[in-house]
């Protein structure tokens, strides 16, 4: 294993699990593109370049896990609102389920023999 | 109050270099990603406190490498896989001699090299379908058919020559009951056909550049 594929299997990682990151922000109500990066901003390393979260919520949009309104603002431009259809729901629900498990089984690993992480 | 979102330098030469980075998207997904990108701008000028070019290099700054949106973008394309590397097209040299040759190897040589022939990447389907039809035993076949030839005629020959007293029975090549011509053609075909359809697949198989 080279010196890079860590850093390269996390990117791969945070790639994957950002897309639930975007679902669960929406759990509650829709939202539009900068409002999502704000709050993923938050969080430190869940996001390096803002704009590749735009293909991702495309893939979401062609997979139907989420629809796109736009929506004419008070302040500025017309915004485009992403919001969670049923089977986004659903999607989030079972990662939502395994997550847990998942994180469990690999900590496990890592911390087995006292080392530390 | 809405603010007044003139056309900015910096936000149209970073989406004009998105532009040419996004060459290798299919058109609507070079116009989708475009315009998300513009309007994540246009949204982020708007409610920054300030609008100028300090906030606009931070805003392009914070999307990011144009060439790092456009893999993500492609990252996604469904049949998007990483190029075949130029070399190491060994598995491909395997099959194809296994599926000339292998038969002879319990016949169990072929399966493999059939094996090997779809799961290769490097072939269409329409290549991989010619390799197994046209290729079935391999040289495995032709070889049979000529033991079998040779079995048959000497066959027949001595019969012929233990028949007494039927001495104008001259050929002894009947055994397969075809004549010698048509016999030689088919043998040729049937060594020929695998052979072309080896050097074919190979040629397809050989990585480029």
């Amino acid at each position: 294993m080279e010196p890079g594929d860590a850093r390269k299997t996390m990117s791969q990682l945070r790639r994957g699990v950002l897309e639930y990151c975007v679902l669960a922000l929406l759990r509650d109500r829709k939202r539009y593109g900068v409002e999502l990066l704000r709050e993923l901003g938050e969080v430190e390393a869940m996001v390096t370049s803002e704009g590749t979260i735009y293909p991702l919520l495309s893939r979401l949009r062609r997979d139907a896990l989420v629809e796109t309104t736009w929506q004419e603002s008070s302040s500025g431009p017309p915004r485009r609102y992403y919001e969670l259809t049923p089977s986004g729901a659903r999607a989030l629900d079972e990662f939502a389920a395994a997550w847990p498990g998942f994180n469990d089984a690999v900590l496990h690993f890592l911390t087995k023999n006292g080392e530390p992480t | 109050m809405t603010k007044d979102l003139r056309s900015n330098a910096l936000a149209e030469e970073y989406l004009a270099e998105l532009g040419r980075a996004a060459a290798a998207l299919p058109v609507n997904r070079r116009e989708e990603l475009l315009a998300d990108v513009r309007s994540h701008i246009a949204v982020a000028r708007a409610e920054a406190e300030v609008d100028d070019d300090t906030a606009i290099t931070r805003i392009i700054g914070q999307l990011g490498d144009p060439e790092v949106i456009v893999a993500a973008a492609l990252a996604d394309l469904p049949a998007q896989r990483p190029p075949l590397s130029a070399g190491s097209w060994s598995m491909e040299i395997a099959a194809v001699v296994l599926l000339l040759v292998g038969g002879f190897l319990a016949g169990i040589g072929w399966v493999v090299g059939l094996v090997l022939l779809w799961s290769s990447r490097r072939w269409t389907v329409g290549d991989k379908l010619l390799g197994t039809l046209l290729i079935p035993g391999g040289l495995v076949v032709p070889a049979l058919a000529l033991g079998g030839a040779l079995f048959a005629s000497s066959e027949s020959c001595s019969s012929e020559s233990a028949t007494v007293g039927q001495p104008e029975v001259m050929t002894c090549t009947g055994g397969g009951g075809v004549t010698p011509a048509l016999g030689i053609t088919l043998f040729a075909l049937m060594v020929i056909v695998p052979i072309l359809t080896a050097v074919h697949l190979i040629r397809r198989a050989r990585p480029k550049g």
